[in-house]
């Protein structure tokens, strides 16, 4: 039999697993309650459970600012830190090239010493 | 015309366009095969053309807003499934079958020579990837490369050319000369 025919058959279409529309669906609807605002929240006194989302909510942003705040205190000690270490490095390399210069010079003495 | 008639003669696709979860439920129903076969043929694996075809539908249910007819939704679908494979396969490189991989691997299908079917199975998911997704579409949507090209953002030369390189490499290992 022809390629071309053996592949149409090899590459039928199948169904899908069953139950695989009722998965979609619950993904779905899981997707759209994410989606939907609470009915009234705004207009109404807020119901004890919705009372207790919107305490949960200023709760997460009071924590995510605390820990802005130290996150922001971590890097600013680490730049401190940082731009005293790179201090150091220059205070060694300016003893290390003063250090090299007195060298050169005591070279020269000793090369002076020795043409006499 | 009362609104019950005017709602019955609306479309399924028309229904979930407005948020009708019963509709779009029917056209994931109308459509599931065809987009779990797209996969499972690209992917040669049930659970992962499962997990492809799930992110499909959600996307769709997202882009509802955008699909305008029939021929659109089958269009976008086939389009963003063939993608979906692409994208896939090159986050996370899949086991690829090599020719040499090849075995009598019991049938699933009602086929003919379920044998014969299941070996070029293995020989498609070995397959460069877009080779691969072309060969599914014209295969197993019955599409012509200049259709395909469409979906796959390809011009029509290198589908065919695509097509053609499959085709070669498939009769090779076959030994169908």
């Amino acid at each position: 039999m022809h390629l071309e025919d053996n592949l149409k058959r090899a590459l039928a279409r199948q169904s899908a697993p069953d139950g695989f529309a009722e998965r979609v669906m619950n993904a779905v609807n899981a997707v759209s309650a994410e989606a939907r605002p609470s009915p009234g929240a705004s207009r109404h006194p807020l119901p004890e459970g919705e009372g207790r989302g919107i305490r949960r909510g200023w709760r997460a942003i009071a924590a995510g600012l605390v820990l802005t705040a130290v996150a922001g205190g971590w890097a600013a000690e680490k730049a401190i830190e940082r731009r005293e270490g790179e201090r150091a490095r220059e205070e060694v390399l300016v003893a290390l090239h003063i250090a090299s210069a007195k060298v050169r010079v005591a070279q020269q003495h000793v090369h002076e010493i020795g043409s006499h | 015309m009362n609104a019950l008639t005017l709602a019955e003669a609306e479309t399924p696709l028309e229904r979930a366009r407005s948020g009708d979860h019963d509709a779009f439920a029917e056209l994931v129903e109308r459509h599931e095969g065809m987009v779990f076969s797209i996969a499972l043929h690209f992917f040669d694996d049930r659970a992962r053309a499962e997990e492809i075809a799930q992110d499909v539908f959600l996307q769709l249910y997202r882009s509802m807003g955008e699909i305008e007819t029939d021929a659109h939704l089958l269009f976008w679908l086939r389009q963003v499934t063939s993608r979906r494979c692409i994208d896939g396969v090159r986050r996370a490189r899949m086991r690829l079958v090599s020719f040499e991989d090849i075995g009598e691997v019991p049938a699933k299908t009602h086929a003919a020579d379920p044998l014969l079917d299941r070996k070029l199975q293995k020989l498609i998911a070995g397959l460069p990837d877009h080779q691969r997704i072309i060969v599914t579409l014209r295969y197993q949507e019955d599409l012509d490369p200049s259709e395909i090209c469409g979906i796959v953002g390809m011009p029509v030369n290198t589908v065919k050319s695509h097509l053609h390189r499959a085709l070669v490499a498939l009769r090779k290992k076959l030994g169908d000369h």
